[in-house]
């Protein structure tokens, strides 16, 4: 239940920003030193010591990928000023009861 | 997790002073009131109430130790989340400051 969001607007049009999140030679400029990826589903990808596999691609719109114990979403959105790049990472290992989970929703640590 | 009310929680987490609290408690388990009152933009007594609040809901405990209370959050899975949260975020900052410039090479 303990999540991670963040976001950033990328100065590029929606084409380019998917090459920025896709490309390997891209990726190893900024995600990790050591990529391994394939924006296709099932393929395995490794980023340093985490690896993890591709579950989900939307061309243009949206990634979502397993590594180390958490699942990693990635959503490209038009923006004014470029496209909004919006990062969620999710932790999988973890079972809440309710008093955790009212408390994380409660203290904004994971949008319900 | 039995026997928790849970309203309770959301009431007392419904303040976002209050929330802050919780964040730095946190960060740093074992703080005195003093020592938070001098983290956050509030007097001691504010603290205080705000703790006191915390504590009714179970959600701060209380130890005294000397002439001094030191608070803790509890249950402790949620510092645990919070020092997770902490680290992951701080991850996708520096990878996405990487990722803005090439964004813009």
């Amino acid at each position: 239940m303990s999540c991670v969001t963040r976001e950033i607007v990328l100065p590029v049009p929606r084409e380019r920003a998917w090459e920025l999140v896709t490309d390997e030679d891209e990726l190893r400029e900024w995600l990790a030193d050591d990529v391994e990826f394939e924006a296709e589903e099932g393929a395995p990808l490794r980023a340093d010591d985490r690896d993890g596999i591709v579950e989900l691609v939307e061309e243009h719109e949206r990634i979502e990928f397993s590594w180390g114990g958490s699942r990693v979403v990635w959503q490209l959105e038009d923006h004014e000023n470029g496209t909004r790049f919006v990062v969620t990472e999710e932790r999988q290992d973890t079972v809440w009861g309710p008093k955790l989970t009212a408390l994380a929703s409660a203290a904004m640590l994971c949008p319900a | 997790m039995s026997g928790v009310d849970v309203g309770a929680v959301f009431s007392a987490l419904a303040d976002p002073t209050r929330r802050e609290v919780v964040r730095s408690l946190a960060a740093q388990p074992g703080l005195t009131a003093s020592h938070l009152a001098g983290e956050l933009p509030m007097t001691r007594q504010a603290v205080s109430k705000h703790l006191n609040a915390l504590s009714g809901a179970g959600l701060v405990q209380a130890r005294r130790e000397g002439r001094e209370t030191r608070y803790t959050l509890t249950p402790a899975p949620l510092a645990e989340a919070i020092e997770w949260m902490t680290a992951v975020g701080a991850q996708w900052d520096a990878r996405l400051a990487r990722l803005a410039q090439s964004a813009s090479d």
